[in-house]
């Protein structure tokens, strides 16, 4: 098993080796995660590649003790939100953090089951500020510290986007119905 | 409590895996020469400052 340490050391010292143990380990979760920020494949797959071409670009700068997860998974989130400015430019972060989400998860689609169905739902559903730190602790098992990182907030900001973004996804799960769409929503 | 275990992952088709493999592998690769051109450079560079010190050094006590 590699520690991150051991990793970045390599990584650093360009080794391709260790690229392709960091790739192999966090592929997977970059994209199941950047699926379901932006509900659609094609762009998922364009900010991954992103995410991976940042991280060869800035190996020699990476500190030594830098966990590698909450770092990838920073650059994707950062990533995701430029892109949601440059589409469209006179949002602000907050105001595209804040809306719900108007397209269905490609998720939904492939879900073995109803209730599977609606929980890809229901969280597709959710407000991107709610929905990226459900992603982060209760789908990716980042610590709530290692989150509030990604997210650039506080760790008492984080518990309480987490706790109410818990309750919002009760609530939509038990009423089965997805919210009002926004048209005003920032998609692919 | 929401159960998220049973949520699905998702992989990137094999063609874009391979290809993002591809460029990083490349990238790295690319860095890697670059400083290894660039560390020879300054290995030269030294070399010939300290022979310069040599030379002056030996013109000096002669």
């Amino acid at each position: 098993m590699h520690d991150d340490v051991d990793l970045v050391e390599r990584l650093k010292s360009r080794d391709t080796a260790a690229f392709d143990v960091v790739y192999d380990r966090f592929n997977t979760r970059l994209y199941t995660f950047l699926v379901r920020l932006s509900r659609d494949r094609d762009r998922a797959q364009d900010l991954l590649e992103e995410t991976w071409l940042r991280l060869v670009a800035h190996a020699d700068r990476l500190r030594p003790d830098t966990r590698l997860g909450p770092w990838l998974f920073t650059v994707a989130r950062n990533l995701y939100l430029s892109d949601c400015r440059g589409r469209v430019l006179e949002q602000s972060e907050e105001a595209i953090l804040s809306q719900p989400s108007p397209a269905p998860s490609p998720f939904e689609e492939t879900a073995a089951n109803e209730s599977q169905r609606r929980l890809e739902a229901a969280l597709a559903s959710l407000p991107l500020h709610y929905r990226e730190v459900l992603l982060l602790v209760a789908v990716e098992g980042l610590a709530t510290t290692e989150a509030a990182t990604v997210c650039g907030i506080s760790n008492d900001a984080l518990r309480q986007r987490l706790s109410r973004g818990r309750a919002m996804l009760a609530e939509r799960m038990a009423a089965g119905a997805l919210p009002q769409l926004n048209t005003r929503e920032v998609t692919s | 409590m929401t159960d998220f275990s049973a949520l699905q992952s998702t992989s990137p088709d094999a063609g874009a895996t391979d290809r993002i493999r591809r460029r990083c592998h490349q990238a790295l690769i690319e860095q890697r020469r670059d400083k290894d051109h660039a560390d020879g450079w300054l290995f030269a560079a030294a070399g010939l400052y300290l022979v310069a010190a040599i030379a002056q050094a030996l013109t000096f006590l002669n």
